[in-house]
């Protein structure tokens, strides 16, 4: 027996019944002579945590083969011993000339449009197949999630065949014969079906990406995972009877199997349409379009040129104060209109978190299994909207996040129970809107944060000092300091804690801020708080002598006209206001950016009170203008990074205003004074 | 093959490599000036020609930008050419104009005295570009265009607006006008 047989036999154990428990112990124990190294012990693993399970209770039984499959993998992952490596070989002859490296040639004269469009589509059909699947997994005898990953695969099927990408069609016609044995009650379900399957959709994802960058007539490797996989499907499909083995054009064709479900589909469907309505929402697909981003981007800029045109016309002498009262009311209707298509027009960017959700949900599964724990992962609201180019760069802190709940947050099943928590972790992903802003809340109900030992550890790291008086929240963000990341040891005991500051500084650069809410032992809440757009920023406009800059809001704490008992000089250079006791240093705009013509005299501006922490600080600028809602611009390309400067914007007037950076026209400034 | 003939058919491949560019510098060039001398670049790289317009300094940037400007709802750096040759600033007067260029990776407006013409120039009438000695950078010439009495200074306007620094060209092209 090798391994693929091995993982295959596994698949088949049902934990609430182990006869066959003792074959899979006599084929490890073959196995194990036939190997070395890193996969002996590997499979040494396996065959003592087989051996345990002997007499334990069902759940113990299912962490057990869950564990045994993780063992497996890994052995079959490691170096193969040089039997094995004969079998690779050969198959690797047909196409490639790495003898190593598995491939297929593209089919010559493919179309590179339609095989993008292949590419997009088949990638769409995935996420909806692992949807279901993850679902499936959960309740095994929804027909309905059942149908919808066949759908998927057997759509899969058939464009991959429409364009003879013929390593595509055969697994996914592979996976759709395997379900199909389930589906018609030959095999019974287990978890391991629901696995396989989801390794497909990897293997085909993984040929997909690799097919973008692909040229017709050009050989592309396959992934490693691709052969074990196939084979693992090949022998679960022709264990029984009446599967077809080859792949022929002909097998197309809907099988029996299919036309059967398609009439068992139309039955449900024309019988039960009431009951099912809201089960199937997420599923209905409402319809669209396709746009190109850059045309997309285009329509608003122009729109945004819209805006400014129309203000300008609105602002004319002649419409003001000519007294021609119709054309005052057209211009005005006019500019109702030209607002509402703002409005409109800044949805069109926005799309739902499903997809990221549905990878962290995924995602949770896969660690979960691999950490030998129990979570049950909740999402709600991901039908949330949120701005297009905002989507990739909150995937990764989100998937930081779930990572961190899994491995430190949620404990294992034995010590839950000994807590006297259910096995079973918790996590809760849910968004939703609140105040114009994006709410992302994770929450787990695992050990949560120890306040003794995040100070202990920020203590001995040097973040505080031991007298230091801390409220809860203060203490919860020092989990985000880069320093305390890098607590290896400690964060394993403590918990949390792992690149976290990689995630506030993600987080950050989405202009959003997170807030934890905790009880010991209870578990542990994140919220993600973002604006719903990073293009719109709400702004002050300041001014300092002759230019204007906009000042964001969320970063204006307090404005104040100082009193001149408040300002005191340190060494006849540096300036300090004195505010309410806390000594913070003066940074005057007007020279950090060289303008000329500007107040000089503190008492006679404004001071503006802007950063957190060791970064507050008093900006000094001649006076505040007024509050507008700005689209932010890059400068262009060739501008580079400019220090202190966010972006640009286009003006009511037309001109170009500079967004300011707080953060960097802090950083900024504290090398030039060095206070 | 023996050895004559080789040598004979690199020649030839040499002289037709010539030939090729030389033909690729042949064309149409907008031209313009910066105080009194005459420069040209390539049309197939310039977008449009704008009038004077509301320009918004950047504070911490290199002195040549002299800032941003706001064409049609996009943001675009203002490149101040003279700067970046290495003289005065550039006086907004009536015929002051902005040339914005276009490439496949730069967009950007260069802030010149004034608009000449677009002159056709032909392979002919470009010259190489004479080595001026030390101290003067030739990379940012494609040649010398002489035609109709006149010679002006044929930029490789990508060099020019990507180079971090200030381009000395000033003593090139008054010994080019000597030459003439």
């Amino acid at each position: 027996m090798n391994l693929n047989q091995l993982a295959i036999t596994l698949i088949g154990l049902d934990p609430e019944n182990l006869e066959g428990l003792d074959d899979f112990k006599k084929g490890i124990r073959a196995s194990i002579t036939g190997s070395q190294g890193r996969q002996k012990s590997l499979l040494n693993d396996a065959l003592d945590t087989a051996e345990a399970m002997s007499g334990h209770d069902p759940e113990t039984c299912r962490i057990g083969l869950t564990r045994i499959g993780v063992l497996l993998e890994l052995a079959m992952e490691h170096p193969r011993p040089a039997a094995q490596k004969v079998g690779s070989k050969k198959a690797g002859k047909k196409a490639g000339n790495d003898p190593k490296a598995v491939s297929f040639v593209m089919p010559p004269g493919l179309d590179a449009e339609l095989l993008s469009e292949f590419v997009t589509e088949n990638l769409e059909y995935m996420a909806q197949a692992e949807s279901a699947l993850l679902g499936w997994e959960k309740d095994p005898d929804d027909q309905e999630l059942l149908n919808t990953i066949f759908r998927a695969f057997h759509t899969i099927k058939g464009t991959a065949s429409f364009i003879n990408l013929d390593c595509i069609m055969e697994m996914a016609h592979s996976v759709e014969s395997v379900l199909a044995r389930v589906r018609d009650g030959k095999t019974a379900y287990s978890a391991g079906n629901a696995d396989l399957a989801l390794k497909s959709l990897d293997v085909l994802k993984h040929i997909l990406t690799r097919l973008k960058t692909a040229s017709p007539g050009q050989p592309v490797v396959l992934p490693d995972q691709y052969e074990p996989v196939m084979a693992a499907l090949k022998s679960l499909e022709t264990s029984g009877q009446t599967a077809p083995v080859s792949v022929s054009p002909a097998a197309l064709a809907p099988q029996p199997g299919f036309k059967e479900w398609l009439t068992q589909k139309s039955d449900i469907a024309s019988g039960d349409q009431n009951g099912n309505n809201g089960k199937n929402s997420d599923e209905q697909s409402d319809s669209s379009v396709r746009i190109r981003i850059d045309r997309l981007d285009k329509l608003l800029d122009m729109v945004g040129e819209l805006v400014i045109a129309q203000s300008m016309v609105s602002q004319d002498d002649i419409v003001l104060n000519g007294g021609h009262h119709g054309l005052a009311k057209k211009i005005s209707h006019a500019g109702k209109i030209v607002r509402e298509l703002q409005d409109l027009s800044m949805y069109l960017r926005m799309v739902p978190l499903k997809a990221t959700f549905q990878k962290l949900n995924r995602l949770a599964r896969d660690l979960a299994r691999k950490n030998g724990k129990m979570v049950n992962f909740i999402s709600e609201g991901a039908e949330t909207e949120i701005d297009r180019n905002m989507v990739d760069l909150i995937t990764d802190p989100l998937i930081h996040m779930i990572r961190n709940s899994i491995d430190h947050g949620i404990e294992t099943p034995e010590d839950r129970r000994r807590l006297g928590k259910s096995g079973d972790g918790r996590i809760c992903l849910e968004a939703g809107h609140s105040e114009g802003n994006i709410l992302i809340t994770i929450k787990d109900d695992g050990r949560g944060l120890s306040r003794g030992r995040i100070e202990k550890k920020a203590i001995e790291r040097g973040l505080i000092e031991p007298a230091q008086k801390l409220n809860d929240q203060e203490v919860w963000q020092l989990i985000f300091q880069p320093g305390f990341s890098t607590a290896e040891k400690v964060t394993e005991v403590s918990g949390r804690g792992v690149g976290l500051d990689v995630v506030r500084k993600a987080v950050e650069e989405l202009h959003g801020r997170i807030e934890i809410e905790n009880a010991e032992g209870q578990g542990c809440t994140f919220t993600l708080r973002m604006p719903l757009t990073m293009t719109i920023t709400d702004g002050m406009v300041v001014r300092v002598g002759g230019e204007k800059y906009i000042l964001p809001t969320a970063n204006i704490q307090v404005a104040l006209r100082p009193a001149a008992a408040d300002i005191h000089t340190v060494e006849g250079k540096a300036e300090m206001l004195d505010l309410k006791g806390q000594m913070l240093p003066v940074f005057r705009l007007h020279r950090l950016f060289g303008v000329a013509g500007a107040k000089t005299s503190l008492t006679e501006g404004l001071l503006v009170i802007v950063g957190e922490g060791v970064q507050r600080c008093a900006l000094f600028v001649d006076d505040l203008m007024a509050q507008n809602q700005v689209v932010t611009k890059s400068l262009g390309n060739n501008m580079g990074k400019v220090p202190g400067i966010a972006g640009g914007a286009i003006m009511g007037d037309g001109r170009v205003g500079l967004i300011l950076d707080i953060k960097g026209l802090i950083t900024a400034a504290m090398t030039v004074t060095r206070v | 093959m023996n050895n004559a003939t080789v040598a004979q058919s690199s020649q030839s491949l040499n002289a037709a490599i010539k030939e090729a560019r030389l033909d690729s510098r042949a064309g149409k060039y907008l031209t313009f000036f910066l105080e009194s001398e005459e420069y040209g670049v390539e049309i197939l790289k310039v977008q449009e020609i704008i009038g004077r317009m509301s320009i918004t300094p950047v504070p911490r940037t290199p002195e040549f930008i002299r800032g941003v400007i706001n064409l049609r709802g996009k943001i675009h750096p203002l490149m101040d050419l003279k700067v970046k040759f290495g003289m005065e600033h550039t006086q907004i007067t009536d015929e002051t104009c902005i040339i914005v260029i276009k490439t496949s990776t730069i967009m950007m407006g260069i802030l010149v005295d004034r608009v000449s013409e677009v002159a056709n120039i032909a392979a002919g009438e470009i010259e190489d570009t004479p080595s001026f000695g030390a101290g003067i950078d030739t990379d940012y010439l494609l040649g010398v265009g002489k035609s109709g009495g006149k010679v002006r200074l044929l930029l490789d306007i990508e060099k020019v607006i990507t180079a971090k620094d200030i381009i000395s060209l000033k003593k090139a092209t008054s010994q080019a006008n000597d030459e003439k």
